[in-house]
């Protein structure tokens, strides 16, 4: 068994977790338009973070499966909605619902889910739970409100880009990690230690995701940020390193945007491999901070808790933060 | 790059409070330069994620690293206000003590770089500056850049001062009446600013004590010692220079507003909030201009002199359109605005000299 799904538990209820909508609405469409895109599919990190660390602290993981299906609900509502936003035709290689469909559905479809995540979070009711994930959405609108704000923008602040990722990316994931210390009933200030474990798992997979973005082999096309009008923090890091490249960057953006055909026949880049392999390794040093952070906090929660460090869940924890820096997609 | 490593250290061991103090630590047998890099709050506890770096050799010449260290272009702006104030005397027809003034502009100017000195200091040992490890817009402090240590930096800032002390004692021996509040002011200013115990910045006291120091009190201050004596027009002058640097203050203030609240920093931006905030920045530079008015009416300054500052509300208006536009500190809108906004203060004073001059010399007079 792959060690990163902990125990038999937690991979037989992951595997026990249906995602795909049972298409019994008043208007099945838009269910069945959900499950054929943003519910297909997908590495299921949260559901898997948040029974993990459930897990690990000895929680009954029938009582964490709804609040599992409601962070992937949550997670797949705001793929719906950045659809629209990026304008993107694709998702994990399948149409995504605005290119088949509509904006106006893709936004709806993107509600209805939501919907569905709030209807999770009735069946084993906590209000802090229920307070945390509201406060989580918040966050993530603001986050792609503040992204909103840079598209087509180079200048941007590395504050800027930390931000977004930990609105859009690490608030989603620090409430998983508190899923099973909320239902275990542990003080506010521990509940905020696991918190915190989430926030720096998330910052670190954005951070490692800005690298993919720059992977020619990678599962989205080279450079999708650049393409979309917007700065990670690679390309922050290339224009810093050389503040040259902010013009010919500008113009690269603007023939994507005006004329994406005659780009990608052009295919030409601003930056040099150089610049580009330098800027990857600072990003990878800047996730690997947020990983050393997470399993400082990790270390100290099990021994606190008196967690077994021998436990499934607890190694898996640990092979997810060691693995997070290599991972390709 | 490559040789980096991590260590952990609670925020309270003596370990940490002198590797940040030293700016370097040993470790495995190496010393290594310090990088505080990430808080993890673990319920009361907290501890400091620290980057352990190769010390190399910085390619900056020492000039610069220690300019970017003491702040210097923002002390340098004393010595743009020491020629207002010079320029206002002069155009009241009063007699220049020289020897006097040389001495009070280099106490302003050496006690200004010592207190940006234990400012940058203070800063970096309450972990103010950990987000900007990347150098945010240019801004990444010498010391986490590791050209210089706080302790380093903390001799030098107490020279400094020392050496203030030395051009401004004479002075207030000999005008100990006049110059004792404003001596009070520059001592409140020096070790009250940034350190503790009083760290009135970090107490929602920063931008009074700003105001004061480098308004009014500097104005009067550097008017007495130049001439011997002082009237509206440098109370007036003073309260625009004073407004104009809490406006410049307050932009760095609105870039740090997340991060002065997770502190717990008090500052007029986490008191006002984000939004509303912004507007002081507008509402100060127009302040600064509306001070001089009295002057206009109490000792008749030149109306033509007082308008002709009015030109400078553009260059402070452009910075204004900017920040009205940022939805929150990590907006693209607030992107090298304290670059921005020291342009325009620099603009402000060197425009300020040159329509005060052009008053003065080709158009009759500033009265």
């Amino acid at each position: 068994m792959d060690p990163r799904f902990g125990s038999e538990t937690v991979a037989s209820a992951l595997k026990a977790l249906v995602f795909r909508l049972p298409e019994r609405s008043s208007v099945p469409e838009i269910e069945s338009l959900l499950n054929r895109s943003v519910l297909w599919g997908g590495k299921r990190l949260r559901p898997l973070l948040t029974f993990l660390v459930a897990d690990s602290l000895g929680v009954s993981l029938d009582g964490v499966a709804p609040y599992a299906r409601a962070a992937e609900y949550t997670h797949a509502a705001t793929l719906a909605h950045d659809d629209v936003i990026d304008e993107a035709a694709t998702r994990r290689h399948r149409p995504t619902i605005n290119s088949r469909s509509s904006n106006s559905r893709a936004v709806l479809a993107g509600d209805f889910l939501l919907a569905q995540a709030l209807r999770e979070l009735c069946v084993n009711p906590s209000t802090q739970l229920i307070s945390g994930l509201s406060q989580v959405l918040v966050d993530m609108v603001s986050g792609e409100w503040l992204q909103l704000e840079a598209r087509g923008v180079v200048e941007v602040s590395a504050q800027h880009l930390d931000e977004v990722a930990r609105k859009k990316t690490a608030s989603l994931l620090a409430w998983c990690c508190s899923v099973g210390p909320e239902l275990k009933g542990l003080e506010p200030p521990v509940v905020d230690r696991f918190r915190q474990l989430g926030i720096h798992l998330g910052m670190a997979f954005q951070q490692v995701d800005d690298v993919i973005d720059f992977e020619p082999q990678g599962e989205k096309p080279f450079a999708q940020d650049v393409r979309e009008g917007l700065v990670n923090r690679v390309t922050y890091e290339m224009i810093r390193a050389n503040p040259s490249l902010v013009k010919p960057l500008l113009r690269t953006i603007r023939t994507w945007r005006e004329d994406p055909e005659a780009a990608a026949q052009e295919n030409s880049w601003p930056w040099s491999e150089d610049e580009l392999q330098a800027a990857r390794r600072l990003v990878r040093l800047s996730a690997e901070a947020h990983i050393e952070a997470g399993r400082e906090l990790w270390r100290g929660l099990i021994s606190d808790l008196q967690m077994n460090s021998e436990g499934a869940s607890v190694r898996a924890i640990i092979a997810i933060l060691d693995e997070l820096p290599r991972r390709k997609a | 790059m490559s040789a980096a490593s991590w260590l952990v250290l609670p925020l309270e061991s003596e370990r940490l409070r002198e590797a940040l103090w030293n700016g370097y630590l040993e470790h495995e047998g190496q010393r290594r330069r310090v990088i505080p890099r990430e808080l993890i709050v673990e319920g009361d506890r907290r501890k400091v994620l620290l980057l352990l770096a190769e010390i190399t050799p910085s390619a900056k010449p020492a000039i610069v690293r220690w300019w970017t260290a003491l702040r210097g272009d923002r002390a340098a702006l004393t010595l743009s206000s020491s020629s207002l104030v010079l320029l206002f005397g002069v155009g009241q027809g009063w007699e220049l003590r020289s020897s006097e003034a040389i001495l009070a502009v280099a106490g302003a100017l050496l006690l200004h770089l010592a207190v940006n000195a234990f400012a940058e200091i203070q800063d970096t040992l309450r972990l103010m500056d950990l987000r900007r490890w990347y150098g945010p817009d240019r801004e990444l402090s010498a010391i986490l850049e590791g050209w210089i240590s706080p302790r380093k930096l903390w001799v030098v800032g107490s020279l400094l001062l020392v050496a203030a002390l030395a051009c401004g004692g004479p002075l207030l021996w000999k005008h100990s009446e006049a110059l004792m509040p404003m001596a009070a002011m520059a001592a409140l200013a020096a070790w009250g600013y940034a350190q503790p115990p009083l760290a009135l910045k970090y107490r929602g006291w920063g931008e009074l004590v700003l105001f004061l120091a480098s308004g009014p009190a500097l104005a009067l201050g550097l008017s007495w010692c130049f001439f011997g004596q002082w009237n509206v027009s440098i109370v007036s002058l003073g309260a625009c220079l004073g407004f104009w640097n809490v406006a410049l203050h307050h932009v760095g203030n609105l870039l740090d507003a997340d991060q002065d609240r997770d502190h717990g920093v008090a500052t007029l931006v986490t008191r006002l909030g984000f939004l509303r905030s912004r507007w002081v920045v507008p509402a100060f530079h127009f302040l600064g201009w509306l001070s001089l008015l009295p002057a206009t009416v109490a000792i008749g300054l030149s109306p033509l002199l007082v308008f002709s500052w009015a030109l400078l509300l553009v260059p402070q208006g452009i910075l204004a359109f900017r920040l009205l536009r940022a939805s929150g500190c990590a907006s693209v809108w607030m992107v090298r605005v304290r670059d921005r906004a020291r342009v325009v203060q620099w603009i402000s004073h060197a425009g300020a000299i040159a329509l005060t001059v052009m008053c003065l010399f080709f158009l009759g007079g500033l009265i």
